[in-house]
Formats: structure tokens, sequence, C-alpha cells
């Protein structure tokens, strides 16, 4: 029996937060992500009868959320968000507080510090530590081996960490 | 290969327990809803209205009078679907909404071009032929509301079969009001069509090699070639 197929709505009501969280920590700016989210789902529409499953929808999302934020930063001419304006404090300690609770505070924070690492290392930790997927589905999405996936990941939390350690040497001395 | 372990909160050095802790809260932080809903209204032409009363969509009013049948409709990926559900939903007595070149409040419940840069673009050739209508006055009572981007395209599709001529003209209207729309493929695949169906092949595959120049990518690719292969 065929499954039936996958509705834009479906894929809208299942990944839109998901969608709205990836853009972000792809670096497009909060004030961006409305319109680069609905290119996304622009895109989904226009691709929906290609989409046969192979990957899964998450995977497939990324990719087109990638394309359409990589787009976004070619079209527009603007940068990535970097989170070191007059608003960032000197250290990346987690009072960066926002109005908007302390998983937001979380999410500001981590931004911050993946802002640190390259685009091929960010990639690598967002999707498998904070998205959670297997190391597979990583190299499926980024197209790299899956040692490339690895050492990524290994240089990223080394880089994350000093990071974090350092800020706390600033805060005890 | 196993994949490494994660990060946990409960091992590791301090930083990397700090870092699980930034991670874990990060995975809950889902986004709000008034950001999901702001997007759906958005996009309620492309993916139908909410599947349930309580959704958090801030649907125009028109929505409530239309059954789940267009939800059926929708499921037909490609511009018929689109362009259906975008006709019924975007039918509301708003205020005059702009061209797509300064995008207006008023726009929320049709797909909106982007505001904060071009659209996607649309064939050169297209946009180099194109001229956006004048907006209505500012100050005119009298002003008829501009027809949103889906209201034509779902009204060019509704047409195409009966009358692809009318199809036609209101597939060119929105090409001057949305040079830089989002239905700009949609629109060209439907004008290609009712350019195939009056009869003007050499018009429609002159147009159709445009598309595909613009669009190399397209999903619509495999049709709009078919009609240009076909000459």
């Amino acid at each position: 029996m065929i499954p039936p197929r996958l509705t834009s709505r479906q894929v809208f009501d299942e990944h839109a937060r998901y969608v709205l969280r990836v853009l972000k920590y792809l670096g497009v700016r909060e004030a961006d992500v409305p319109d680069v989210s609905q290119e996304v789902f622009v895109t989904v529409h226009r691709k929906l009868a290609e989409f046969e499953g192979r990957s899964s929808v998450r995977t497939w999302l990324y990719r087109i959320c990638r394309n359409a934020a990589s787009d976004h930063f070619r079209r527009a001419h603007v940068r990535r968000e970097i989170v070191t304006d007059t608003t960032a404090p000197e250290s990346v300690g987690l009072d960066r507080s926002r109005d908007d609770g302390p998983r937001a505070e979380a999410r500001s924070t981590l931004a911050f510090l993946l802002e640190h690492l390259d685009e091929a290392k960010r990639e690598v930790f967002v999707l498998y530590e904070v998205e959670g997927m297997t190391m597979n589905e990583v190299c499926d999405v980024l197209g790299c081996k899956i040692q490339t996936a690895y050492s990524r990941l290994h240089a990223a939390r080394a880089i994350l960490t000093d990071l974090l350690a350092d800020e706390a040497l600033e805060k005890t001395s | 290969m196993s994949d490494p372990p994660r990060l946990s909160r409960d091992s590791g050095s301090d930083a990397e327990r700090r870092l699980a802790r930034l991670v874990e809260a990060s995975q809950r932080d889902v986004g709000s809803d008034e950001e999901v809903a702001a997007l759906e209204s958005r996009l309620i032409p492309l993916i139908g209205p909410p599947p349930s009363p309580g959704s958090t969509a801030a649907l125009p009013k028109t929505t409530s009078v239309v059954g789940s049948g267009l939800v059926k409709v929708m499921t037909v990926t490609g511009v018929a679907a689109v362009a259906t559900a975008a006709y019924v939903f975007t039918r509301q007595p708003a205020p005059v909404p702009a061209p797509s070149r300064a995008p207006s409040p008023a726009l929320t419940a049709s797909v909106r071009p982007s505001a904060s840069q071009p659209g996607p673009s649309a064939p050169a050739v297209v946009e180099a032929t194109s001229h956006a209508e004048a907006p209505p006055p500012s100050t005119s009572t009298q002003a008829a509301p501009l027809p949103s981007e889906a209201d034509l395209v779902g009204e060019a599709q509704s047409l195409l079969a009966t009358n692809p001529a009318r199809a036609l003209a209101l597939c060119d209207r929105h090409r001057r009001l949305y040079p830089r729309g989002v239905l700009v493929q949609e629109r060209e695949v439907l004008a290609i069509e009712a350019l195939e169906r009056l009869g003007r092949h050499e018009q429609a595959s002159a147009r159709g090699t445009r598309f595909l120049d613009a669009f190399p990518g397209s999903a619509h690719r495999s049709k709009v070639a078919a009609i240009v292969g076909s000459r």
C-alpha cells in the first residue's frame, strides 16, 4: 500500500518550529526569519511532490533551510547574525538575557557561542547535539564523510568548552 | 561506526556539563506561538487552514465558512492547489494593499512578498518588460482593493480550462502588480499553459524557454520542458 503523500499543511504543523529554529542557528537575523521561513515553505510546497521519503523530512527541510539562508545572505548582502553588537556583554556569560525567558536566553547564549565556530563545525554541532540527528543523518544532510563529521564535532566541542572554561576563569579571577 | 556520546549534563568537565545544559535548554526553546501563528497566517494560501479551530493561526474571518473540502484540494500539490486555496482564503474585505515592492500588513493573509529584500526573482526577460501598476492614491476613498497575488493566480487557475484568454490576462496583471512576487513561478506556468491552450504555441515555447533559463531548479521544470520540447 502506498503511504499517503505528505501535504504542505502536515509539514508545517509538524516542523514549523524546527524550521524557525534552524534558520536562527544558521545565522538568519531574528527580523529576517519570517521572510526566510516563508520562502522555505514556498519551496516545500513546490518540491513536495518530488520528496520521496528517502531521507527524513527533517534532513530534507534542513537542506531547504540551508539553501534559503544562503540565498538570503547572498541576495540581501546581509551578514550572518553576529551577536557582538552593542547589546552584547563582554563575556559570553549566561546573563545574555533578553525578555523572552530562560530558554530563549539559553538559545541566545548558545547562538553567541556558535558564532565562534566556522560554518562546517557549527552545522555538525547543531545537527548532532541540538537537533539530535544521528551521525548518518548529519552526513546525509551535509554530504560529508562520517570521519569528517566526527572530526568537526570533536573540534566544535573543544572550541565551545574552551570558551566556557575561559569565561569561568574570568569570573573567578 | 557508532555515534559518539552526546553531551551530558551529568558527565565531563564543568565546561562540558555547562555546554550540555545550554544545549538542553535550547532544545526546549521551541519558538513562540506568536512566531508560528504569524508564519502560518502568511502561508494559509499555500498550506490551507489549520486542522482544527484550536489552531493558533490568526485566520481571516472568511476561513470560518470554508469547509474541510479545501484541505483535500490542497493535497493535490501543484499550481491548482495553491491557486484554489489562495483564491478562497484571501477573499476578504481587506484594506488596499500595496504592490509587492512595498508590502502592506493587509497582505498578511496571503502569501506575502518578502519585506527585507527583493522576492524570488522573476525571469529576467519578464521583469524587463514588466512595470508595476501604480498603487492607488492613499488618500482616495474610492480606490478598489488590489487583488492579492494569490487572488490573481487562483482565479487564473480556475479559468485556465474554460477561458484561457482571461487566465492569461490575469497572469499579465499579476506580472504588473507583483513582478517580484512569491508566486512568480506559478504565474508563469499558468501563462505558458494558457498560451498553449490558445494555440499560441510559439509564444508558449518562448516563454517556457525563458522560464527554464530563469528557474533551472524549479519543481515545475518538467511540465514546462514538456511544453517547450513539444515544439
